[in-house]
């Protein structure tokens, strides 16, 4: 493989932490939380070897660190996070991907899931029209003008509330309240302009959803009580990101931070890692491309969530009072963000990279709302959509060892063609309907590449999380319907 | 004439990658390595056989190196669909050298009644990504985020 200058050894440091010593050219040690089964599943993968080449990032700080849903990527690899020094360290858009900002939204209802249950079938239907999904889909709301598009890179979810998707409290339950300050309109090229205008309010494909869900299981009471969940209660879950917009930033930046490596006097193992540092004006241009991608997928989800309402609404026949509709949170899981961090005793100022992994800030992290504050900041895991999914709540343990930083979803066992093959001659929406899951989907190839056999148990990286303490479980959720581009 | 998406299939083979999609292309010269690459690629978007030829429109891209070339070139084809939603279903290399590309692309406006659309692709990677020449021609290996 390219990736791996000499075979890797990996050690047993923790009972859930194994570490990568340096070697060749890492700059520091890499660490893989997992556990045994975990990392026995991703011991002959080439994930293992990316974790590795993060760890040559220019001004990289502590480890280079994976999360237990770790798997092969390209660049980093899924469940990869670096943190990187704001002043004299890089910026990479392979520690970001080409979808960024693509996050998770939980939001909770006024509803009973179980008197949902007749009328999903209805519903679906609902939510598939009022939500377009993949390729060729139009937003359901008209093509923004190109000053339109341009406040909207500047606002995020806030440009959404301010056309009545939503509401001004989802903002408080959005990270970052769903805008990056550092957003630069003016440095997202036309072609990605022109990807992203008419997509708003759209899904996506792959591993993109929309899910109506039921609290199952609490672990929590006290907790999730504080985040308006109880048991039976249903719940929203919007999986999405920033769609060709976000897509063609990042290529943009890979290409420009290809030429501009040599420049810099950077070298890194895979070009897809290509950085330049943070502070140059390659740097900069891309920080406020990404941040202005990060804004369009807030807006995104926020858009999203107000179609969803509608759809609610028109298939139930109920007005707001009822749906009650309120975000529990939103969170990216593709992104790199300035954040203050306390390294080998000294608090310093990073540009965390965290490439399918999730921000996990503890309890009393001035960067949580007033009503957050005392919880720890909710983190949305989703799983397949077969079995569950998860809400967590950060820690202290996780502010001390990553970063802020905990897992991301379930992650993938089997390649998408081996799941098709594994799929075929099965009736995949019967399958799931027997599990009491409602589908629809715009391909029938795309869902079984996203079957539940195609990923690892959520549940067991949920407990590799929550036992090492770099979140802690608060509620699980069942799926009992699935929109899918 | 160019390339037609049901001339491409015996020359590529599918990569099992984990969370993505690859592919391995392979071609006596390099230009119809071009257009089979492009055609596998937007074979995973959609069925290409119920794309019709209607519109021709062209398609060029410059680069340096041919991995370079090439990412450009497949780039082009996702940013035609994800910009301007046109779905090729025949590609044509009319000028090829170390530095450039250019061409013709025959296809239609996607439409998702007619068309079977099994999913995006976010974006070519540079991620392992080959151009060789062989004994028999070219191969080439591209890594797909879906």
């Amino acid at each position: 493989m390219s990736e791996a200058a000499a075979p890797l050894r990996l050690t047993r440091v923790g009972e859930y932490v194994w570490e990568i010593p340096r070697q060749g050219g890492m700059r520091v040690p890499a660490r893989v939380y997992a556990s045994e089964k975990l990392i026995g599943e991703v011991a002959d993968d080439p994930a293992l070897a990316q974790v590795a080449n993060v760890a040559h990032l220019p001004g990289i700080v502590g480890h280079a660190l994976a999360m237990p849903d770790i798997h092969w990527g390209y660049g980093f690899p899924i469940g990869g996070v670096a943190a990187v020094d704001a002043d004299e360290g890089v910026i990479t858009p392979g520690g970001i991907g080409f979808d960024v900002n693509c996050g998770v939204r939980l939001v909770r209802t006024g509803l009973d899931a179980a008197a949902l249950v007749p009328h999903l079938s209805r519903l679906g239907d609902a939510l598939f029209q009022a939500i377009p999904a993949g390729v060729g889909s139009k937003g359901a709301i008209p093509k923004l003008t190109l000053a339109e598009q341009k406040q909207l890179l500047a606002k995020g979810a806030r440009w959404a509330v301010a056309r009545d998707f939503g509401r001004e409290s989802d903002l408080e339950a959005t990270e970052e309240r769903g805008c990056l300050a550092a957003a630069d309109p003016g440095a997202v090229s036309e072609t990605a302009l022109e990807r992203g205008r008419p997509q708003l309010g759209t899904l996506g494909s792959g591993n993109h959803f929309l899910e109506v869900e039921e609290v199952a299981e609490i672990y929590d009471v006290q907790a999730a009580t504080a985040l308006g969940l109880h048991l039976g209660q249903a719940a929203v879950m919007i999986h999405s990101g920033s769609r060709g917009l976000g897509y063609q930033v990042c290529d943009d930046a890979l290409r420009s931070m290809g030429r501009a490596m040599e420049r810099h006097g950077i070298r890194v193992p895979d070009r897809q890692l290509a950085c330049v540092p943070l502070r140059s004006p390659e740097g900069q241009a891309y920080f406020g491309a990404m941040a202005a991608a990060a804004n369009f997928a807030w807006a995104n989800r926020q858009v999203m969530t107000g179609l969803a309402e509608q759809a609610f609404s028109t298939a139930l026949g109920v007005g707001p009072a009822t749906l009650r509709f309120a975000l529990v949170y939103d969170v990216c899981h593709n992104v790199a963000k300035i954040e203050e961090h306390v390294v080998d005793g000294r608090r310093r100022r990073l540009c965390v990279h965290r490439k399918g992994a999730t921000r996990a800030f503890g309890p009393g992290h001035p960067e949580l709302p007033p009503h957050l504050r005392p919880l720890g900041q909710p983190v949305i895991i989703p799983g397949d959509m077969g079995r569950y999914s998860f809400l967590l709540l950060g820690t202290a343990g996780a502010m001390a060892e990553t970063f802020g930083t905990t897992c991301h979803g379930a992650g993938r066992v089997m390649s998408r063609a081996q799941a098709k093959k594994a799929g075929r001659g099965l009736d995949l929406v019967g399958e799931l309907g027997k599990r009491g899951v409602t589908v629809r989907a715009q391909s029938l190839a795309g869902l079984a590449e996203e079957m539940p056999w195609a990923y690892k148990d959520v549940a067991d990286v949920v407990d590799v999380v929550d036992r090492a303490g770099i979140a802690r479980r608060i509620a699980r959720l069942r799926p009992l319907l699935v929109v899918k581009g | 004439m160019g390339t037609r998406s049901s001339d491409v299939g015996p020359f590529v083979r599918e990569i099992e990658h984990t969370a993505d999609r690859g592919l391995e292309i392979e071609a006596p010269t390099l230009p119809l390595l071009f257009e089979r690459a492009g055609l596998a690629m937007l074979g995973l978007v959609a069925d290409l056989a119920r794309v019709e030829p209607r519109e021709r429109r062209p398609l060029g891209v410059e680069a340096e190196g041919r991995e370079e070339l090439l990412h450009d070139w497949l780039q082009a084809l996702l940013v035609a669909l994800g910009a301007n939603g046109f779905l090729a279903c025949e590609l044509e290399v009319e000028t090829m050298n170390g530095r450039c590309a250019r061409g013709t692309m025959r296809g239609e406006p996607v439409d998702p009644v007619r068309h079977d659309i099994h999913t995006e692709i976010k974006g070519v990677t540079y991620h392992q990504l080959a151009v060789r020449q062989t004994d028999g021609g070219w191969w080439a290996r591209v890594i797909f985020d879906v």
